[in-house]
This record gives structure tokens, C-alpha cells and sequence, in this order.
């Protein structure tokens, strides 16, 4: 199940829970990939 | 914690949002941001809901323009390291211990590069790191993003101030 993004509209005070676009989704997958990795930074 | 303003001439920081991350977040995204010469992101008592590790990012972008130069303290080992990568990382460490940690983003509204200072630990674990960072992207900065490669816990604050 993909995480949510909470968005915080600092104009409008919105904040709103929602899905991560596919594009955000795919560079969650990565950041994952590269923490298991054990990167050293 | 919690300061609405940090009133010094010229340096005044005023708090533009705080929120406690919800269960199942993996980004807290603050967008929309005006102008601002700089940026102070506080994170006081997070977690992770499982062992993860956390980085910010500037605009939303993930592409390789954020040099991190890192200082870390691990128990009694002590490590330095130089990288360029897709964000203002974490250190090595990962685990759901309370984390805190302050982000100090300078020249915001220009089209050169940010600088970034950071400090980091987590309660009770043995555990530093200073960085200093330059991200190379030229738009200005309009959004942020803390970022966990897991989930955060509905625990803790980030807190948000801007310089105009």
C-alpha cells in the first residue's frame, strides 16, 4: 500500500492527507532501495 | 517547542506552519511557499513507524544537484563523508527512536545555489550528525519536504519558519 503525502498549503492553510503520485511513488521506491543499500550518507 | 517569532532586525523569523505527521505519512509537504531569504525546518520528537531514515528535499526535486557534507557520530566511531545526491540526507543511521533535528536553508529567494546547515540526533541513542549541503537547483525555493524512506508515527512536531 503506497504512503501518503501530507500537504501542507502554507498560501491557503490547507493541510490535506493524500496519495503519492506515480512519480512520487517510484522516488519513495528508490529512497527505499538505496537505504537498504546502506548508503552511507 | 513552539516560538511564533524570533524577532531580530533583518533575521526575523516567524513561524509559517506546524504539524504532527499522520500515521501511514511518508512526506510532510509544506508548498506554496512566498519569497523568502531563508528557511528554518525543526523537527522535535518525530519517529519513524518502522526503521527508516530522513532527508528533506527542495521543490520537489529528486534529480542529483544536493552535495551533502557529512560529520557523524555513531557511539565511539566517527565518520566524514562527501557525496552528491538526490537529497539533504540522513546520516547512516535507522531505526524509530525520537528523532530531532534542525534545517537551516539559506539563500531562498535567489536563483543560486541554498546552503543548508543541519543538526541531527535521536533520544537515547548514541547518535550525531552536523552537515553543511548546497543544492545547485536556480528556482527559487517555493516547497519543502521532510521525508522518511518508511512512515513517521502521528508523533511529534515539524515546525516551519521563513525570513522575508
Amino acid at each position: 500500500m503506497r504512503p501518503t503525502v501530507m500537504e501542507i498549503n502554507t498560501t491557503t492553510n490547507k493541510i490535506e492527507n493524500r496519495e503519492m503520485t506515480d512519480q512520487e511513488y517510484e522516488v519513495y521506491l528508490k529512497d527505499q532501495e538505496e537505504s537498504e543499500l546502506g548508503q552511507t550518507l | 517547542m513552539s516560538i511564533n517569532s524570533i524577532g531580530l532586525t533583518g533575521e526575523d523569523y516567524q513561524l509559517i506552519s506546524s504539524v504532527t505527521p499522520t500515521a501511514a505519512t511518508s512526506t510532510v509537504s509544506f508548498t506554496s511557499l512566498g519569497l523568502h531569504k531563508k528557511f528554518l525546518l525543526v523537527v522535535a520528537d518525530c519517529a519513524n513507524a518502522t526503521a527508516g531514515r530522513t532527508s528533506v528535499r527542495l521543490n520537489n526535486d529528486s534529480t542529483s544537484k544536493y552535495l551533502n557534507s557529512v560529520a557523524e557520530w555513531v557511539s565511539s566511531a566517527s565518520t566524514l563523508n562527501v557525496e552528491l545526491s538526490t537529497q539533504f540526507r540522513y546520516g547512516t543511521a535507522t531505526g524509530t527512536t525520537n528523532l530531532h533535528a534542525a534545517y537551516l536553508i539559506e539563500n531562498c529567494d535567489t536563483t543560486g545555489a541554498k546552503l543548508l546547515t543541519k543538526g541531527f540526533t535521536r533520544s537515547g541513542t548514541a547518535y550525531q550528525i552536523n552537515q553543511f549541503g548546497i543544492y545547485v537547483g536556480t528556482a527559487v525555493v517555493s516547497r519543502i519536504d521532510f521525508i522518511t524512506t518508511t512512515t513517521f508515527s502521528a508523533t511529534g512536531t515539524v515546525y516551519l519558519y521563513g525570513v522575508k
